[in-house]
């Protein structure tokens, strides 16, 4: 049915899908939670901030385990190599995200405010390491992880936590989080009103500013001083997947190279400030839904832009080039990459609708008055 | 080389972090479907007690269920993060069950239970009712797809070896699925969830009808808790014995382990129902048998016979030196393709390629494996035999107690006595850590009785693990423990509190302890009517 | 087929559960009237 290249292709995106899918869905309400402290004063206020996500959070997060679940069926090398390679980082991540479930859920059930201050906290951190270790995960890419395969394709990384913590990385890391948190202050502005309402408006706007300096910057950071990889030999798009058969060099301004080939692809970096702009016009117009929208539309863009930079690679290798991963050696095989091609095309759209659905019904501004009304249904 | 350390540490890194996801997994397996039916019955009968029932111990789920999502998260990850092998080398097939889990089943339960928590206000009676079955539904499908994964590795079907990419690859995707070894695995771990759930809500209703408070609210918990939970404990039991007949037929090595079968015997085998076992001399001092059982559990006949441990190693060892020429026949093949003589060989041993990769434990070159370390790779190809054999029996055993605790509970629901039975409400509450003690052990029953390898048959655990430092995963295994240790004691503090509290924690006015309560419309009872003599 | 047996299973000790409930409040109706005699 469909070819092998075509299906390499399909999955590139895929994950594309769902890495936007995430940042738009989870990224609202790490935003909410990054903003809690600030935006939220006193404890009514801070319920406030916590309800208007209290019934998704958890629906959301799902967008980062299948995430998780997606590339380890459909790039099982890259599921291996980089969770295994970040090991650090991805501990950090996961345990900053304990604090997320049990946040939500204990807070409020005991009337204590050092108890709750405590959560509050809990809840911050929760919502910031993610987004900001993605970012610098996202740097590292771009310069190359050091990394190497033996003959029975067993990877071994190299490098140490530490040295993910670069300067280019931790910019992209700025970039990440300042979008998430953009994007969350617009959610802040659809579901709240008063003072809670004023404060997200100043944050979207700070944070869309941000934003748009950093993601310019890094921009202007991989255009002159960052090596990409070019793919010199070996590796045909249509053939069994083997990490090691191929060439590769590093290369001043080889990321751009994608722009130059397939200039219709600058669309993608454009959607990125674009999106960015409008949410700061709409942010500060008081159109929160469009402010929203357009938030979402610039994490499509930026997220797009690394990846189409970087096309095929996926994870490159600094240390060793030839064992870098792409979209057509890091892949499972046919067989599987099709079944879950059908299986992501039934099920997304399923996920879509009832999430929307969900959404809908528990649609409407969370008010001061209704957190204390329903003091103990509620978060 | 990856050293036995590392493979230890990480080992029991996974196990920690796996048994304690477990102990909030299958609360919430039964619990979602105790809603269901007292969310339906409050839809039939309208009666307002049945929705305070269905958020009361909604609340206690809640709790419970924040915690499996917190450790959940782990779950997804630790594949990558500590067994990168094990990912790169079966990730073809067993990723895709867990992209499909959570495609399927992750957001269809975690969407929903939002709307379960806070949708009461904003949807009909049916509508909320159909949300909390969808609950119930994801959480189980998601069940349903991780053990189809963990089904996979324990009877590895519809797969093949490629030496081009260097791994299992998929090729029958419906044999993974209907993998019989999936099938009473699923069966048994939901209904083994079911159980717990029915236990929980009948030990903590039993409580507060020694107490004497909320008598109409605990008596109404305590009918379904008796007769989902009569249900469970039964199905659990077939499904046990379903899952010991299939482990008979595709691991031999784990029901011969459990058993302490030392020694082929002439059919049917009998069954050791407490032994006296020497792990030294490879025997049973003593053994207390009932004869036949065992040729009838493993193998469903009277005349086929059970492999002895003795006999299976003698086998192994006939399929370690087979599989030395698959591995030095594939290691050729990597390194030139075109080599006929070696495709010839691989195809020919291909089968016990798993049996060579054990000796890479030993040594990098398995051509060179000497006499000793086949020897030793023989010795190890058999899980040890004291921790199952016992483990084995803790589950069988309160498996049948907690049959007979339902079987009691049912008939006096029934009778309608419970309420005046003290021994009865007794044993329920202090049986409420047994259905954790028995998953707990079924686990380690599966898990270390498929050892030394993570895909029987075809990858040893050796060689699954991430090439970290040990110190690294010292390192994340105290933080883990750590972590885990101080939300666990949170998780408990909160649940004995709302326990405690009852469903006057609802803050309806209606309940044990509220003395502004009005008299509500439900049709039950007045719930302020004295402590019935019991 | 234990997946279908279960899909069968499940429902059944649902409607097994929700039909003892329903009892229960019928024998709470009678035992209300025979309260006396009862204890
Ligand atoms: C027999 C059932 C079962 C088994 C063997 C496992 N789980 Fe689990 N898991 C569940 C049954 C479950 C559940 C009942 O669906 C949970 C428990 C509490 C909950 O919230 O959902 C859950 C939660 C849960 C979550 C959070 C989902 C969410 O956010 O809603 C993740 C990511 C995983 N699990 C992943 C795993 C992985 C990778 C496992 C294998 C190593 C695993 N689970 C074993
Ligand atoms: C949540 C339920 C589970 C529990 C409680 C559990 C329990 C355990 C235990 C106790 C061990 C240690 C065995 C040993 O070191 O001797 C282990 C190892 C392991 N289990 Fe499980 N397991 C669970 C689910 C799974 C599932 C669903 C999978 C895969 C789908 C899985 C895969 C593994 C792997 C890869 C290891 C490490 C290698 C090994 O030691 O076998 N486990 N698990
Ligand atoms: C009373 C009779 C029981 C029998 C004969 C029985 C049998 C078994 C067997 C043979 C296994 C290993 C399956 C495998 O390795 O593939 C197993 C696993 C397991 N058992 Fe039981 N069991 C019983 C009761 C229970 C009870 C009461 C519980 C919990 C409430 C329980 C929970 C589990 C769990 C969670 C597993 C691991 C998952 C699995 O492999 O299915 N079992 N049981």
């Amino acid at each position: 049915m469909l070819d092998y290249e075509m299906l390499k292709v399909i999955w590139w995106l895929f994950v594309g899908v769902l890495l936007v899918g995430f940042a738009i869905m989870d990224g609202h309400d790490m935003g909410v939670g990054t903003l809690l402290p600030f935006v939220g004063k006193g404890d009514d206020e801070r319920r406030v901030v916590i309800n208007t996500v209290g019934p998704h959070w958890d629906g959301n997060q799902v967008w980062f385990i299948t995430g998780g679940g997606a590339i380890f069926a459909a790039w099982p090398l890259v599921y291996a190599t980089a969770f295994s390679g970040f090991y650090w980082a991805m501990a950090a991540v996961l345990w900053s995200m304990f604090f997320r479930p049990v946040g939500f859920d204990y807070r409020s059930k005991i009337d204590n405010s050092a108890w709750r201050s405590a959560w509050d906290w809990g809840l911050f951190v929760g919502a910031t390491v993610p987004p900001l270790i993605f970012g610098v995960a996202f740097g590292n890419l771009l310069q190359g992880v050091p990394f190497y395969f033996d003959n029975d394709l067993r990877s071994f990384y190299t490098g140490s936590f530490w040295a993910l913590l670069n300067p280019f990385a931790l910019l992209t890391g700025l970039v990440s989080t300042s979008m998430i948190v953009m994007h969350g202050a617009n959610f802040l502005l659809i579901r709240t009103e008063g003072d809670v309402y004023k404060r997200s408006q100043n944050a979207s706007i700070l944070f869309g500013l941000l934003t748009l300096a950093t993601f310019a910057a890094a921009g202007l950071w991989v255009a002159f001083s960052i090596k990409g990889f070019v793919l010199t030999g070996g590796d045909l798009p249509n053939a069994l997947p083997n990490p090691m058969g191929k060439t590769v060099v590093a290369q001043a301004g080889a990321w751009l190279h994608n722009y130059s080939v397939y200039p219709l692809t600058m669309i993608v970096p454009a959607l990125g400030f674009a999106g960015v702009l409008l949410s700061i016009v709409f942010a500060k117009a008081n159109k929160p839904v469009m402010a929203f929208v357009s938030s979402a539309v610039s994490m499509l863009g930026i997220i797009g832009t690394a990846g189409v930079s970087m096309f095929p690679f996926i994870m490159p290798s600094s240390t060793d080039p030839r064992s870098s991963l792409t979209v057509w050696d890091s892949v499972s095989s046919h067989m599987t990459l099709e079944l879950m091609f059908f299986a992501t095309l039934i099920l997304l759209p399923l996920v879509v609708f009832y999430t929307s659905w969900a959404y809908r019904v528990m649609s409407g501004k969370i008010t001061l008055d209704f957190v204390e009304r329903n003091d103990h249904s509620t978060y | 080389m990856i050293s036995n350390e590392l493979v230890d540490i990480s080992r029991l890194q996974f196990a920690v972090v796996a048994l304690f996801h477990f102990l909030f997994v299958p609360l919430t397996l039964g619990m979602t479907f105790i809603l269901v039916i007292m969310e339906s019955t409050y839809v039939v009968t309208g009666k307002q007690i049945y929705k305070d029932m269905t958020q009361f111990w909604g609340k206690l789920f809640g709790i419970n269920f924040a915690l499996g999502v917190t450790t959940g998260i782990t779950m997804e990850f630790q594949f990558g993060t500590n067994w990168a092998y094990y990912s790169h080398y079966v990730g073809d097939v067993f990723g895709a069950p867990l992209a499909i889990e959570g495609l399927m089943a992750f957001f269809l339960e975690s969407t929903f239970i939002g709307l379960f928590f806070f949708g009461w206000d904003k949807l009909s009676k049916v509508k909320h009712l159909m949300v909390t079955m969808l609950v119930a539904l994801g959480s189980n499908l998601s069940a349903l797809w991780i053990l189809i994964g963990n089904g996979w590795m324990n009877n590895p079907v519809g797969s093949d070896f490629s030496w081009v990419t260097m791994r299992m690859e998929m090729t029958d995707f419906w044999a993974v699925v209907f993998n019989p070894q999936a099938q009473d695995k699923f069966v048994h771990a939901v209904s083994a969830g079911y159980l717990t759930a029915s236990v929980f809500v009948l030990g903590i209703s039993s409580w507060y009808l020694l107490k004497g408070r909320d008598i109409e609210f605990a008596k109404r918990s305590f009918r379904i808790a008796a007769a989902f939970g009569l249900a469970s404990a039964l199905s659990v039991i077939v499904l046990g014995d379903e899952s010991g007949y299939t482990v008979g037929e595709n691991q031999e090595t784990k029901l011969a382990a459990i058993e302490a079968m030392w020694h082929t015997e002439p059919a049917p085998a009998s069954f050791n129902l407490i032994a006296g076992i020497n792990e030294a001399k490879q025997k049973n001092d003593w053994a207390v048998e009932i004869p036949y059982v065992m040729g009838i559990i493993g193998t469903r006949t009277l005349t086929k016979q059970i492999p002895g441990i003795a006999e299976i190693k003698e086998r192994n060892r006939q399929h370690i030196l087979d599989g030395i020429h698959a591995v030095v026949a594939m290691e050729a093949l990597r390194k030139n393709p075109a080599d006929v003589q070696a495709k010839t060989e691989f195809d020919q041993y291909k089968k016990y390629l798993g049996f060579g990769l054990l000796l890479k434990k030993y040594t990098e070159d398995v051509s060179k494996a000497t006499p000793a370390m086949i020897q030793q790779a023989v010795n190890e190809s058999v899980p040890r035999v004291t921790p199952l054999f016992w483990t084995f029996r803790i589950m069988v055993g309160l498996g049948f107690a907690m049959l007979a605790l339902m079987s009691v509970a049912l008939y006096a629901s029934v009778r309608n006595t419970f309420m005046r039975q003290r021994w009865l409400l007794r044993w329920a509450l202090w049986f409420i850590p047994a259905p954790w003690i028995s998953a707990e052990t079924g686990w380690f029953v599966s898990e270390y009785g498929r050892q030394p390898w993570t895909i029987y048959g075809v990858l040893p655990t050796h060689l699954s693990a991430s090439s970290l430092t040990t110190a690294s995963v010292y390192g994340s295994l105290i933080g883990f423990v750590l972590l885990y240790t101080g939300l666990f004691i949170v998780e408990m503090y909160l649940m004995v509190k709302f326990a405690r509290q009852g469903p006057s924690s609802l803050h309806t006015g209606r309940y044990h302890g509220e003395n502004h309560g009005q008299p509500h419309g439900g049709g039950a009872a007045p719930m302020h009517a004295p402590a019935k003599q019991l | 087929m234990w997946y279908f047996a279960w899909i069968l299973g499940v429902a059944m000790a649902v409607l097994l559960a929700i039909v003892n409930a329903v009892y229960g409040e019928n024998n709470e109706l009678t035992d209300e009237s025979h309260n006396e005699e009862r204890r």
